[in-house]
């Protein structure tokens, strides 16, 4: 894997974007985009560590110099099909409408607005069936000038996407997410777990991508300090929600038809992440690297027509804790 | 809603087409196609028809429906998308359509859709709105030229029967259309659109429409049959279910009777049947350049003339 400690960070780049001078805000961005790398790296190291296989490293920087992605890639490693893991910071001004659709509606603005964003996501998809995929992500944003932001939030998430169901799995993942949760705010956990079933809702199958986690933006309600160790824990926490469950099931013998199964699954993961994902339409539409936006897709995914799990089956046993959601943790 | 039989005639032609197209693919094909009759709650239903791991095709979907009932002044706007100020509440309206994809196994075998309807709009009942719309398009993993220029050919033919206008019209809305932005590319190698179709008699564009369904068969079945044996590498595979993935995007992504249906919540199903059986996602690197995959993206992103 490549040394990254000398990256140099976007925020540091910018710093003469600004007129007033103002190191401690300054200094935040830069933190930001700090713990996304640092936590980047944790991950990888981890990932890596499973797999036996290395990440690759692409660094872009869009033409305009105002974004700059660094994503990690394992493909076709040991374990894993595919893992992404992303960071991206983007120092530039939004237009009414990027506010708006980046924001979903959150943000109404009149006039062009900077902001400031760092962000760190993740997606892992594994060979064997009975290992889940993975999503995650954080970010820091924030609008107005680096010297005097008018306005600034935490976003982030995590949830599991089994193609079948085991249920100490989901009930680790979810522990695992909630116990940090609990320690900031006895409230986090049962919103942003219902925030999460909500968001992942493939309205047109009605049933959601998979057995969720948590997923919470727009959050202020708080101390900036504090809200940046609850995102720092949480990004902090991802391997040890999902590791054991690799570990656990990354040997399990499967046949053709789970291995079929996977794939129509993957095929509802596509639908989600073209159709309702904020992040992918978004980056779709506004121009994005495309390869980062659609890296978190599925390598084969398959539709068949009126493809439903016979009653009572192992199958047919997930779809229903994907229409309906339980209580895990 | 209309005095004239429009209705009735429109539905009559699509499901005479989609009988005509199902016969020619089985034949080709020597499977059969799974018939899925359903109804719709708010009005109508239709005819879903599915030939999957077929021995020419790894799906093919011909579809038709009749729908009918009321849409809310949203729906309704979208639908005509042409800024006329509709009456308040809701407005009853009528669809018929044909739809058909089909997706062979050999990668040397394009993937082609082809999609006609007749729609009606009462915003003002005493004068409701009516148009047709459609097309055909034909999409390669591999371009190979005569094909389409073919597929092209047989399609200009009956375009020039009724306007010489119509063909580079609807050709050039055809590339505009099945535009994938943010890959910068086509769909396919195009073929005719056209849409919101009502600028002569009801009479003549219906004959157009009809002549454009028959020619489904013409225009595609011919270049199946002369690639569905071609010998193909696993490399070539693999290139087809990258195109597919390509074709997953434009649908979920861009294409306004997918995303409108799904909205608007059609039959998911019936929506979604144009969907390849496999697609993929690997973000390897591009086969190198001058190699037939690189010549057919080069296609793909800058449109031709084919006649």
């Amino acid at each position: 894997m490549m040394n990254v400690s000398c990256t140099p960070t976007i925020s540091h780049l910018y710093n003469s974007t600004c007129s007033l001078e103002d190191n401690e805000l300054q200094s935040f961005r830069a933190r930001a985009e700090r713990m996304m790398r640092q936590t980047q790296s944790t991950i990888c190291a981890a990932l890596e560590k499973l797999d036996g296989t290395g990440f690759t490293e692409e660094v872009w920087t869009s033409p305009d110099l105002n974004t700059s992605y660094t994503d990690r890639v394992l493909r076709n490693g040991n374990l894993f099909q595919m893992v992404a893991v992303n960071v991206a910071v983007a120092q530039s001004t939004f237009s009414p409408e990027t506010a708006r659709a980046a924001t979903g509606g959150c943000l109404k603005v009149d006039e062009p607005l900077p902001f400031f964003v760092a962000s760190l996501s993740l997606v892992i998809h594994a060979h064997n069936p009975m290992v889940p995929s993975a999503h995650g992500h954080y970010r820091y944003f924030e609008t107005g000038c680096d010297a005097a932001p008018q306005h600034w939030w935490f976003g982030g998430g995590a949830d599991l996407t089994p193609n079948y169901l085991f249920e100490e799995d989901v009930a680790h993942f979810h522990r695992t997410h909630r116990e940090i949760c609990d320690r900031y705010d006895p409230s986090y956990y049962p919103r942003f777990k219902k925030w999460c079933d909500e968001y992942f809702f493939i309205a047109h199958r009605r049933e959601r991508r998979g057995v969720g986690g948590i997923f919470f933006d727009n959050l202020n309600d708080c101390d900036r300090e504090t809200l940046f160790e609850f995102l720092t824990e949480c990004a902090g926490a991802f391997p040890l929600s999902y590791l054991p469950i690799v570990r656990k099931r990354q040997d399990l013998p499967f046949t053709e038809r789970h291995r079929h199964w996977k794939q129509l699954r993957a095929g509802r993961y596509v639908e989600f992440n073209l159709i309702y994902d904020r992040g992918t339409v978004f980056g779709l539409k506004s121009g994005g690297r495309i390869a980062s936006v659609l890296r978190g897709l599925p390598q084969h995914a398959r539709w068949e027509y009126q493809q439903i799990p016979v009653e009572g089956s192992e199958e047919a046993k997930m779809v229903d804790v994907l229409v309906t959601p339980r209580e895990w943790a | 809603m209309t005095s004239d039989n429009m209705q009735r005639r429109a539905e009559q032609m699509v499901r005479d087409a989609q009988d005509t197209i199902c016969q020619s693919l089985e034949v080709l094909d020597g499977a059969h196609f799974r018939q899925d009759l359903w109804t719709r709650s708010g009005g109508g239903g239709g005819d879903s028809r599915v030939l999957q791991d077929g021995n020419v095709f790894e799906k093919a979907g011909v579809n038709t429906s009749v729908v009918c009932g009321t849409m809310s002044p949203e729906a309704a706007q979208s639908a005509l998308g042409r800024g006329r100020n509709l009456p308040e509440g809701t407005v009853e309206f009528f669809a018929t359509g044909l739809s058909v994809v089909v997706h062979p196994h050999n990668p040397m075998a394009p993937s082609v859709h082809a999609n006609y309807r007749y729609f009606e709009l009462a915003a003002d009942p005493t004068a409701p709105s009516w148009w047709f719309g459609g097309g055909a398009d034909l999409s390669p993993s591999y371009v190979i030229r005569e094909d389409a220029v073919h597929f092209h050919r047989v399609h200009k033919e009956v375009c020039d029967r009724y306007d010489p206008g119509f063909y580079p019209r609807f050709k050039k809305w055809c590339d505009d259309y099945f535009y994938i932005m943010h890959r910068g590319e086509r769909r396919g190698v195009g073929g005719i659109f056209f849409d919101n179709l009502n600028d002569r008699s009801k009479d003549q564009l219906f004959q157009f429409i009809s002549s454009c369904a028959r020619a489904f068969v013409p225009a595609y079945v011919p270049i199946v049959e002369a690639r569905k044996n071609l010998p193909y590498t696993n490399l070539q595979k693999h290139w087809q279910q990258i195109r597919r993935g390509r074709y997953v995007e434009f649908n979920l992504v861009y294409d306004r009777g997918t995303t409108f249906g799904l909205k608007t919540g059609g039959r998911t199903e019936s929506i979604l049947m144009s969907l390849p059986l496999v697609g993929c996602w690997e973000d390897t690197s591009l086969p190198d350049t001058d190699s037939p995959e690189t010549r057919t993206l080069e296609v793909l992103r800058h449109p031709q003339e084919w006649l």
